[in-house]
């Protein structure tokens, strides 16, 4: 008797209600809600978009990649996937921000914005009314706009127009007294934006990175537990106890599509997944010219994609502190953020220095991550994160950027910690991350690409559909959202 | 292929061919399109009308644009930009089509002629050089506007064939186009429909404009057709004109301007089902039309461009443009008209300030026949699905 005949070929499996590509923390969640939902959802982790564990980068100290603070995550997200249960949690919430002028002055501008007012006063007595009173209307106008930032429908105009236009120079310029309040919120608002504070639409930003405080979300700037891969790990149990498949292949060859639909999703030896709908958390080049390709999409659509970016950057700088740090001001206190405000013209300055090349940042915002995980430094040791904005991008290869870098970043933690004596045994930066573009644009940019492909069943929710900086979770849940009431609707059939 | 609408250029460009027809020109009346002179008149509006629709006459068709696209993915790029079937073009064939924008609405016609494997010809009535380019990113292709390097000179109406014959200019079938060598001339030959009229398009450097125009003047000396009797054949036809019965969506300033195939009356030259290309998703999941483009036939000797077109009394669209036809003794005019009344008894105002209305009703044009087979089969086909 003969052995039936193995069917030689590509393997090609069905069955799959969803494929979700890329393991960011937006696919994650998107992933999760989909399989919540019932579906059977196969993630796809690959190269891009996946985040890489801690490195050490002196002997007993770690840097973790990303942002280290949270001011934005989706409540909605965190509710629906029981993400606390899961193993969400803040090693610090509420975090107050010491600001440090050009002059040396300080400010400590609470976790808790209600009490802004006081902490103005310690700087200028008369303006302290004032500083509350905008804070207040500011929070206001920010919760009127969360649903829009994440990703909801543009509020009715009278609300935001005013908002939406105005520069933040225009929205702050001349309203206090003490010129130094308006240099903390220009800095604010400069942090990580391609924008200079005095363009229009900037005043945005500034209410963006309220708007999660605003919403009561996890109160104000908070420092998840275990960094950018906590969120992920507990994102990862959450996709685990939904029945989500998740793989790792670096061999997705493209997205199937026939006709004006996605089919599934092939590898480079020719197998397949076929599935009716499709969510990618990759880059929308990645996305869309890699998997699909230009010739079954719209020039128009094309022509977004291949559009200019910003060429302003910020950079992160780790650094490994060996011993107790002196200065009175930071002393004992690291679970806090530290943010350099400098005056106008320097901010202005370092803009003009960033578009032509240089590393002469204007804006530093400084976290000590092993003030929140031990683990991240020997005993009675820290490590720092130092966020510099504006910089020009530059690969890490280009020495001669690296040590301007170097000199800026340890330039900048002179002046935010004038009064310690740091020894510093060791140092290192991450890749240059691209300013993020005005957040008009950012709102433009994610609407064209998240309707605008055409392609029925394909959902993006890459980096490209995400509003502001920090990790939200909002583009998860939206593309998530869509692509659930696409297959009830069941477009797909 | 047509004309788009004139322009104001107060001193346009002459085409390679103005030396030969400014001494044709015994009116000396002018116009530019594409920013290109163009003959208005040269001898009589009747003459030149009668020359075309029962022999043949020349016409410039300088002013057109014309784009050569070369490369490995030529065809690829082509079938995205414009609705011609590209994949079943082979060498020597000529295509029609649109051009569309990712909503679906027309931006111009494209008439792709494969000149040789990976070498094509795209003629379209307005500038498509930033569409091009834009669609050309990221492909393996070449692209090369050479409207000023070549003449262009047509030949419409029933002998055109033959008088292109007769100047040693052999047109083998009416799909076929070739490339040849005629005295020493490199010359690309292509069979067009200039509106209503059968017609021969022949291509060659500019430098010989007038090498094959005497050539063909020689043999035979026909006469020149100009832009005024060309527009009778053209509503005739029943071709729309860009920039005077519809707007190009790339020009466009809201959305209700503008038109998709279907509406302007051309839908069999962008079948929803034909591989994908530009603006397709959009079209197919296009609302239903509002108002669809017509050509009507009038029982009055005027009809001005802008007069209303009514309908159980009431105003129901307007006249875009419009022609006393001397081979039907009747008066035809584009009209755009709202969707839910085409099939009522229609009346045209006789101007566009003017209290008098005249019996309208469709008129049945060569592009209709071709939209209305169309439809039929797409009909079936849907039915025969289910």
């Amino acid at each position: 008797m003969t052995e039936p005949r193995k069917r030689a070929g590509p393997k090609i499996e069905g069955g799959i209600d969803a494929v979700v590509l890329g393991a960011t923390p937006d696919g994650l969640a998107a992933a999760a809600l989909l399989a919540r939902a019932g579906l059977h959802v196969v993630l796809i982790e690959t190269g891009a978009g996946r985040l890489r564990e801690r490195r050490e980068f002196a002997q007993g100290y770690f840097a973790a990649d990303g942002d280290p603070l949270a001011a934005t995550l989706d409540r909605a997200v965190i509710d629906e996937l029981d993400l606390y249960r899961h193993g969400l949690s803040y090693s610090g919430r509420r975090l107050e921000t010491l600001v440090r002028f050009s002059d040396g002055a300080a400010l400590n501008f609470p976790g808790d914005p209600a009490l802004a007012g006081e902490a103005a006063a310690a700087l200028s007595e008369a303006d302290a009314a004032n500083f509350a009173a905008f804070v207040e209307n500011e929070r206001k106008t920010a919760r009127s706009l969360t649903d829009w930032f994440s990703g909801g429908e543009a509020p009715a105009l009278a609300a935001g127009l005013d908002a939406a236009s105005s520069s933040v120079d225009g929205a702050i310029v001349g309203r206090f007294a003490d010129s130094r309040l308006e240099d903390y919120l220009r800095a604010e608002a400069a942090l990580g934006a391609s924008a200079r504070p005095a363009e229009a639409f900037t005043y945005l930003a500034l209410l963006q990175r309220w708007a999660g405080e605003a919403a009561g979300l996890q109160g104000g700037i908070a420092a998840i537990e275990g960094g950018g891969r906590g969120l992920i790990n507990a994102l990862r149990r959450a996709c685990q106890a939904a029945s989500v498949v998740i793989r790792q292949t670096d061999r997705v060859k493209g997205v199937i599509v026939e006709w004006d639909r996605v089919a599934g999703v092939e590898f480079d030896d020719g197998a397949q997944i076929r599935a009716p709908l499709i969510v990618t958390a990759l880059p929308a080049r990645d996305s869309f010219l890699d998997f699909v390709g230009r010739a079954r999409l719209d020039v128009e659509f094309t022509r977004a994609l291949d559009l200019p970016t910003s060429a302003v950057a910020s950079v992160r700088a780790h650094f490994a502190i060996n011993g107790p740090i002196s200065d009175p001001q930071i002393g004992s206190r690291l679970d806090r953020r530290f943010l350099l405000a400098p005056a106008t013209l320097d901010l202005e300055r370092a803009y003009r220095a960033a578009a032509e090349g240089a590393a002469a940042p204007g804006v530093a915002e400084l976290v000590f991550p092993s003030a929140f995980d031990r683990s991240l430094a020997p005993e009675g040791c820290a490590t720092a994160a130092l966020l510099l904005h504006p910089v020009a991008e530059r690969p890490l290869t280009d020495d001669a950027w690296r040590t301007a870098v170097e000199n800026a970043a340890k330039d900048a933690l002179g002046r935010l910690a004038p009064g310690a004596q740091l020894q510093i045994s060791g140092f290192d930066i991450d890749e240059a991350e691209r300013a993020a573009p005005p957040i008009l644009a950012a709102i433009e940019r994610r609407r064209r690409l998240t309707d605008a492909s055409g392609l029925e069943g394909y959902f993006f929710c890459g980096p490209e559909a995400l509003v502001g900086g920090g990790v939200s979770l909002s583009a998860g849940r939206r593309a998530g959202e869509r692509a659930l009431r696409y297959f009830k609707e069941g477009g797909f059939s | 292929m047509h004309f788009p609408a004139e322009d104001h250029v107060a001193e346009p460009r002459p085409t390679p061919l103005y030396a030969a027809t400014a001494g044709l020109s015994a009116t000396n009346s002018w116009t530019s399109i594409n920013g290109w002179a163009s003959a208005r008149v040269y001898t009589s509006v009747a003459e030149e009308y009668r020359a075309a629709s029962e022999d043949a006459a020349l016409v410039d068709l300088g002013p057109m644009r014309r784009y050569t696209v070369r490369g490995a993915d030529a065809a690829t790029i082509l079938a995205r930009l414009t609705t011609a079937p590209m994949n079943e073009l082979a060498v020597a064939e000529s295509a029609r089509g649109l051009v569309l924008d990712a909503s679906g609405a027309v931006v111009d016609f494209a008439d792709v002629t494969r000149l040789s494997g990976d070498l094509f010809l795209l003629t379209s009535a307005t500038a498509l050089d930033r569409r091009l380019l834009l669609a050309a990113r990221g492909f393996d292709v070449e692209v090369n506007n050479v409207g000023a390097q070549v003449a262009a000179l047509g030949l419409v109406g029933p002998g055109a064939r033959e008088a292109a014959a007769a100047a040693g200019i052999d047109v083998l079938s009416a799909d076929a186009s070739a490339q040849g060598r005629v005295r020493g001339v490199e010359l690309a030959i292509r069979s067009i429909s200039f509106g209503a009229a059968p017609g021969v398009e022949i291509m060659y450097p500019a430098e010989e404009a007038l090498v094959i125009w005497e050539r063909m003047r020689r043999k035979r000396p026909l006469p020149a057709i100009g832009v005024e009797a060309i527009e009778i054949l053209r509503i005739e036809g029943g071709a729309p004109r860009l920039g005077v019965d519809f707007i190009s969506a790339d020009h466009a300033v809201s959305p209700t301007q503008k038109r998709l195939p279907t509406e302007i009356g051309l839908p069999h030259l962008a079948p929803p089902n034909r591989v994908w290309f530009n603006g397709r998703r959009a079209m197919k999941n296009a609302a239903s039309p509002g108002q669809y483009l017509v050509v009507l036939s009038v029982d009055s000797d005027t009809v001005a461009p802008g007069a209303a077109v009514y309908a159980r009394g009431e105003p129901q669209g307007r006249v875009t443009s419009s022609a006393f036809s001397p081979r039907l003794k009747r008066t035809l005019c584009f009209a755009e008209i709202e969707a839910d009344v085409l099939d009522r008894s229609l009346e045209a105002a006789t101007g566009p300030l003017s209290a008098d209305r005249a019996a309208a009703r469709l008129h049945e044009t060569a592009e209709s026949r071709q939209a209305a087979t169309f439809r039929d089969g797409l009909r079936a086909a849907t039915e025969s699905r289910r």
